[in-house]
């Protein structure tokens, strides 16, 4: 077959970019450690995050920010000027009544910040943490809450937290990924791959899903019947052929390739000891109430803190099942027995390791609920609320034992020192020594970022 | 991860099946089909060498997984 002298194909032309993708030295990505980071501008506080995502939205006024008036005024209107122009996502009275917590809040600590009775083990941690009371978002739709929240905009395509932590600082483990997706809870919405996709950036920043039952990693183990050293004979011709192909043609997502492959083969060494946490002493094990072999946010919590040994950067649990639109008396119940153990003991886990001082622990969902109830009776929940709602951060680089922001009266708006989510990933990427502006990628001619053009530091929170 | 994906398990061995009527002395033309099948082309001398090892060591298997998985091969992901 007669082959055409200059095949000049999109991915060929791009390779070749003046941006000079292409020209990246294919030993910089495979197989090496963590290296000199070229976007870390300020001193770093934390070296890597666990990242603890309630996925549905949690409520804030029954958890973190206490609001004595809705008990006060239970079942009466919220006021119309608050909810002027408003929609909801599912409320459709005009003017929604009023719904006081179900459950007490209380002082804990030495720092005395309130924590309602769904926290207990939470509220005993609790001066390790800063709790943000006047984060807001952009949208109130899961998908794309979690999406902003995780990737900084509303639409599939921008890369997640996570990829680019991995792309700004690398790996500290050549045998595991940059970044890990844990996911534990009842099926509400489905979680989607794009909430920690890589976007734009390399193939190879995107986040890897571990299980704690069946296979921990999906097509990461041999076909049956095919042995390690025959997966290495192909493997090298593989990359053989690909690297012949790299010099061609230039194609950076051939280097990807190239290099996860190579990473699934460690993997398949690396993940079967990792995954396996009945080697956890008994006191361990049972401080976090996990069981091994089933699916659980406590296992997920165990697990995080065995990936965050060995060095892996980003850490995402995404825990299902907060999404309360009725009976949020018995479907907060039920998440918060799930993660609240597991969350204090984690923190006590990290810290009496001396971890906690370099791993940064974010708490939080894509947004919280409102402080009106949606239907009455037994059967009442909570609707979709990102105008004002709570997270907290601990560890690494964060002020111990502190609050910051507040809500108005009613727990309706972000009203005092408001922290955006763009605000709160700038100051994610801080800890982690990053500036955010300087974290770029050159994309479609344009330099994008993950706080897109805003997103403060909260000076604040910071210790 | 299209290496340890069952569909190009399948495919793999699928593949490798037809591909058992090119015995040995017709190892040459056997490598000529499926990299015509596979990437449109057929293998250069360097190719054919290592290939040729291949098929000897591992047999048609192997150089069916080898050649779905190519970056040359997949156009889409």
């Amino acid at each position: 077959m007669m082959q055409l002298p200059i095949e000049i194909t999109r991915r060929k032309f791009l390779g070749h970019s003046p941006i000079g993708i292409g020209s990246l030295a294919l030993g910089s990505l495979i197989g090496k450690g963590a290296t000199e980071s070229n976007f870390q501008d300020v001193a770093p506080r934390a070296k890597r995050v666990i990242y603890l995502f309630m996925s549905g939205g949690p409520s804030h006024v029954d958890t973190f920010d206490p609001k004595p008036i809705l008990t006060q005024r239970d079942g009466q209107k919220v006021p119309k000027e608050i909810i002027k122009n408003h929609e909801f996502a599912m409320i459709k009275e005009a003017q929604p009544l009023l719904k006081g917590s179900h459950w007490k809040f209380h002082k804990r600590g030495q720092s005395g910040i309130e924590v309602s009775d769904l926290f207990p083990r939470v509220g005993e941690i609790i001066d390790n943490v800063a709790v943000i009371r006047s984060v807001h978002s952009d949208t109130f739709n899961h998908d794309p809450a979690v999406m902003f929240m995780n990737t900084g905009s509303v639409r599939f395509g921008r890369p997640s937290l996570g990829s680019w932590l991995s792309y700004g600082l690398g790996s500290e483990n050549n045998d595991l990924p940059a970044f890990v997706v844990l996911a534990s809870g009842k099926n509400r919405q489905p979680l989607l791959d794009s909430y920690w996709g890589s976007g734009f950036l390399p193939a190879e920043h995107q986040g890897v899903q571990f299980r704690t039952s069946g296979d921990p990693v999906l097509f990461v183990k041999n076909p049956e019947g095919v042995s390690r050293e025959q997966r290495r004979r192909q493997l090298d011709l593989i990359n053989w052929m690909n690297n012949r192909r790299f010099e061609s043609v230039g194609d950076p997502e051939i280097v990807a390739r190239i290099a996860q492959y190579e990473l699934a083969y460690r993997m398949q060494m690396s993940v079967p000891e990792l995954t396996d946490i009945s080697t956890e002493p008994e006191n361990i094990r049972k401080s976090y109430g996990s069981e091994p072999g089933k699916v659980s946010f406590a296992n997920n919590c165990l697990l995080a803190r065995r990936l965050a040994e060995r060095g892996v950067r980003f850490i995402q649990l995404y825990d299902k099942g907060w999404d309360s639109h009725g009976q949020i008396v018995s479907d907060h119940t039920e998440r918060c027995k799930q993660v609240d153990q597991p969350i204090a003991a984690l923190i006590n886990d990290l810290k009496q390791r001396g971890m906690l001082d370099d791993t940064l622990v974010v708490w939080g969902g894509e947004f919280g609920r409102t402080p009106m109830s949606q239907g009455s009776g037994n059967g009442y929940g909570r609707d979709h609320h990102p105008h004002g709602f709570s997270m907290w951060m601990a560890g690494g680089g964060i002020k111990p034992g502190h609050v910051h922001g507040a809500t108005d009266e009613f727990g309706y708006f972000a009203a005092e020192d408001r922290v955006h989510v763009h605000d709160l990933n700038a100051t994610i990427l801080h800890c982690l020594g990053i500036d955010h502006e300087s974290l770029t990628f050159n994309h479609q001619g344009r330099n994008f970022r993950l706080t897109d053009e805003f997103g403060k530091v909260v000076d604040n929170i910071i210790s | 991860m299209t290496l340890n994906d069952p569909m190009f398990d399948e495919c793999s061995r699928a593949l490798a099946e037809k591909l058992n009527v090119y015995g040995k002395g017709k190892i040459n033309e056997g490598l000529d089909h499926v990299f015509m099948k596979c990437l449109g082309r057929i293998p250069d001398k360097e190719e054919r060498i290592k290939f040729q090892e291949l098929v000897k060591n591992d047999g048609w298997y192997s150089v069916c997984v080898v050649l779905l998985n190519l970056d040359e091969a997949l156009t889409r992901e």
